[in-house]
C-alpha cells in the first residue's frame, strides 16, 4: 500500500513539473516580446527594454529556464506586473476563498447526488425517476456561467434581499453572511456534478440489483428497502466513487468560471483577470496553483479509492506479496 | 480467376462473414429514435439548432448593424430584443450559434483525426511498447487540468490572430485546436478499446491469411467497425465543445467582438443585467442550452444503444 501511495505521489509531482515546463514553453513560444505584450504595443522602447531587463528576459534561454525552475522549487513566484505585490502573497490571500467554495460544494453536491440517485434507482420507471432523469440531463447540459447570470438577475432584481447576488464576505468577518454568499455560487458549481453523479449511481444501482447476491439476500427474506440500502448501495458506490473523483477536475475549472461570474475574490478570478490584463507573473502563479490543486485532489481521490475499495486494496496486497 | 497470383483473391470470397456493424447500428439508431422519447426530443432540438445556425444568419439582418433602438425588449420587430448598440439580438444569436456549431464540429473533427489513428494503432499493436507509449501519453493528458491550461495558452498568445512562422492562426482556430487536444484522450481510448476487441474477430485473421496488408485491414475493415463507438463520443464532445467555446469567449479569452458568439454576447449582457435587460442574457443562453441538451440527449441515446447490456 505504501509503495502504491509513494508511486502515485511521485507521478503527481512529475506531472506538476510537466505542467510547469509547459507553462514556461508557452510563454516563450508566444509570438512577440513578453515585455511588450505586458505593456501594450505603443510604448516607448526604453520602457519595454527596462521591464525586459527586470524580468531577466535578455538572458540566454537555458539560464532563464534554470532560474525559473529554481524559483519554483524555492516558492519564489515573482511579483505582479501592475500592483508590484508578490504573487505568493496574492495567492495566499485568495486560496482560502477558493478552497472553501470548492470543499463546501463538493460535500453538498455529493449528498444531493446520492439522494437523487438512490430515489431514482429505488423507483425505476416511476414518474419521479423520469423527472430526475430529465432534470439531470438538463443539469449536465446547462452552461454554468449562464445559470449564474440568470440566478444573479433573479436574486438581484426580482426577489432582492434574500441572498447576495455576488461578492464575498469572509467567514472570519461574518459567518452567516459568508454562508449566504456561498449559496448561489455553490449551487451553480454543483449542478453539473450532481447530475453526473446521480446518473452514475442510478445506473450502477440498477446494475447491482440484477446481481445474484441481491437475489440471494431477497430470498433470505430481507426486505427490498434493506437490500437496496445494505447490499446494492455499497456495491454501486464503487463505480460512483470513480466518477466523483473524475469530477474534481470539473470543480476546479468550474470554480474559475463561477468566481468570475459572482465576483468572488478567489484564485480563479485572479487567474482570469491576470490573463485578460496580460499580467504574466500572476497568470503563471495562479495557473500553477490551480494545476497543483487539481493534481493534489486527484492524488487524494486515487489513494482513498484504493484504501476504500477492498478489491483494489487486495490487488495491491497480493502484488506486494508476490514481489 | 486463379488464386495463384498471390493474395489477389477477392475479399468477398475469402471472408464470407464480414460483419457490417456500421450499417446494423445505423438501423438500430433509427429504432432507438422511435423507442426513446428523450432521444427523439434531442434529435428535434438538434435539428432546430442546426437550422437556426445555418439559416438564421441568412434570414436575419446584419448582426453588426447598429440602430437607435437601444436595449429594447422582445417585440414584433426584434423578436429577441436589441443590445446596448441597438443591434438585433436574434441576428446576433443566430450568428453566434453558427460560430458555436462550426467551432464544435471543427474541433471534434480535428480531435478525431489526431486520436483515432493513434488509438487504433495502439489497439492493433496491443501490449507492445508502441501501445504503452501512446496510452501513457493519453494518461498524462488526462491528468492535466486542460481547461485552465487552455485559458493560459489563449491568454499568453493573445486573442487576436497568431503568426507562427508563415502560418496565421485566426483566433477561432486556436480555440478549435485547444478543444481538439482536450478531446483526444477520450477518442483515443475508445478507438483503442474497440480495436482491441475487433482484432480478435475471425475476419481479421482470415484477411491476414489471404495476404491483405495490415495497413489495409486497419484502414478499411477495422476502421468501419471502430467508428460507431467513436462517433458516440464525438456527439457527446460536440456538446462539450459548444460549452467550452462559449465559456472561453465569456471569460474574454476566446473569439472576440465584433464577431458575435454566444459566449461573448453573454459577457456583454453582464453589464446590463442589473438594468433589467433580461432578454439580453436569457435568450442567447437558451439557444446555447438548446444546443448542449440536444447533443447530450442524442449522444446519450446512441450510447445506450451500443451498450451490449442494454441492447436486448
Amino acid at each position: 500500500m505504501a509503495s502504491f501511495i509513494l508511486r502515485r505521489a511521485v507521478g503527481s509531482v512529475l506531472v506538476f513539473f510537466a505542467v510547469a515546463i509547459l507553462v514556461f514553453a508557452m510563454i516563450h513560444l508566444a509570438p512577440g516580446d513578453i515585455a511588450q505584450l505586458m505593456l501594450g504595443v505603443n510604448l516607448d522602447a526604453t520602457i519595454i527594454e527596462e521591464l525586459a531587463q527586470e524580468l531577466g528576459l535578455r538572458r540566454p534561454f537555458i539560464v532563464q529556464f534554470g532560474s525559473y525552475l529554481g524559483d519554483l522549487l524555492t516558492g519564489e513566484l515573482g511579483e505582479s506586473a501592475f500592483s508590484k505585490r508578490p504573487v505568493w502573497e496574492m495567492l495566499k490571500e485568495r486560496a482560502p476563498v477558493t478552497l472553501e467554495l470548492g470543499l463546501v460544494t463538493a460535500v453538498f453536491a455529493t449528498i444531493i447526488a446520492l439522494l437523487l440517485g438512490l430515489i431514482a434507482a429505488a423507483l425505476p420507471g416511476s414518474f419521479l425517476d423520469g423527472l430526475i432523469r430529465v432534470v439531470t440531463i438538463v443539469g449536465i447540459s446547462i452552461p454554468n456561467f449562464w445559470l449564474g447570470l440568470v440566478l444573479i438577475m433573479v436574486f438581484a432584481i426580482y426577489i432582492p434581499g434574500i441572498l447576495p447576488p455576488g461578492g464575498w464576505t469572509a467567514f472570519t468577518q461574518d459567518w452567516f453572511l459568508n454562508l449566504k454568499s456561498l449559496v448561489l455560487p455553490g449551487l451553480v458549481l454543483s449542478v453539473g456534478t450532481i447530475a453526473v453523479v446521480a446518473r452514475t449511481l442510478r445506473a450502477s444501482m440498477l446494475d447491482a440489483l440484477e446481481r445474484d447476491y441481491v437475489m440471494f439476500a431477497r430470498s433470505m427474506g430481507l426486505r427490498r428497502r434493506r437490500v437496496i440500502g445494505t447490499v446494492a448501495f455499497p456495491n454501486a458506490m464503487l463505480p460512483t466513487t470513480t466518477v466523483i473523483g473524475l469530477l474534481v477536475g470539473y470543480l476546479v475549472s468550474g470554480s474559475v468560471i463561477v468566481e468570475t461570474v459572482f465576483t468572488i475574490p478567489g484564485v480563479g478570478q485572479l487567474l482570469v483577470t491576470a490573463l485578460r490584463t496580460q499580467d504574466i507573473p500572476v497568470a503563471i502563479g495562479a495557473t500553477l496553483f490551480v494545476a497543483g490543486l487539481f493534481l493534489f485532489i486527484n492524488l487524494l481521490v486515487d489513494i482513498s479509492y484504493a484504501v476504500l475499495n477492498p478489491r483494489i486494496r487486495e490487488l495491491y496486497l497480493r502484488r506486494g506479496a508476490t514481489r | 480467376m486463379t488464386s495463384t497470383s498471390g493474395g489477389a483473391v477477392p475479399i468477398d470470397q475469402a471472408v464470407p462473414h464480414r460483419p457490417r456493424t456500421f450499417r446494423r447500428s445505423f438501423s438500430l439508431a433509427l429504432r432507438t429514435l422511435n423507442h426513446n422519447w428523450l432521444t427523439r426530443v434531442g434529435a428535434v432540438l438538434g435539428f432546430a439548432y442546426i437550422l437556426f445556425a445555418l439559416a438564421g444568419p441568412v434570414l436575419t439582418p446584419d448582426p453588426l448593424q447598429q440602430s437607435n433602438d437601444i436595449l429594447q425588449g422582445p417585440n414584433s420587430t426584434y423578436l429577441f430584443g436589441t443590445d446596448q448598440l441597438g443591434r438585433d439580438m436574434l441576428a446576433r444569436a443566430a450568428a453566434g450559434a453558427r460560430v458555436s456549431l462550426l467551432v464544435a464540429i471543427a474541433s471534434v473533427i480535428v480531435g478525431l483525426v489526431l486520436a483515432v489513428p493513434a488509438g487504433m494503432l495502439a489497439g492493433f499493436r496491443g501490449g507492445t511498447l508502441l501501445d504503452e507509449i501512446i496510452m501513457r501519453s493519453v494518461d498524462v493528458l488526462l491528468a492535466l487540468p486542460l481547461f485552465v491550461l487552455g485559458m493560459f495558452v489563449l491568454g499568453v498568445f493573445g486573442t487576436g490572430d497568431t503568426q507562427i512562422g508563415f502560418l496565421t492562426f485566426p483566433a477561432a482556430w486556436k480555440v478549435v485546436v485547444l478543444i481538439a487536444i482536450a478531446a483526444t484522450p477520450f477518442f483515443a481510448r475508445v478507438a483503442r478499446a474497440a480495436t482491441l476487441t475487433e482484432v480478435e474477430e475471425d475476419y481479421v485473421d482470415a484477411l491476414r491469411v489471404v495476404g491483405v496488408p495490415r495497413r489495409v485491414i486497419l484502414s478499411k475493415e477495422i476502421l468501419v467497425n471502430v467508428l460507431p463507438p467513436v462517433l458516440v463520443q464525438a456527439f457527446l464532445w460536440i456538446a462539450i465543445a459548444i460549452f467550452a467555446e462559449a465559456a472561453l469567449s465569456f471569460l474574454g479569452l476566446g473569439i472576440q467582438a465584433p464577431q458575435p458568439t454566444l459566449g461573448n454576447i453573454l459577457f456583454d449582457a453582464t453589464s446590463y443585467m442589473f438594468a433589467g435587460a433580461w432578454w439580453f442574457s436569457v435568450l442567447p443562453g437558451l439557444v446555447l442550452l438548446m444546443a448542449t441538451v440536444a447533443f447530450n440527449l442524442v449522444g446519450d441515446g446512441l450510447n445506450d444503444l451500443l451498450d451490449p447490456r442494454l441492447r436486448q
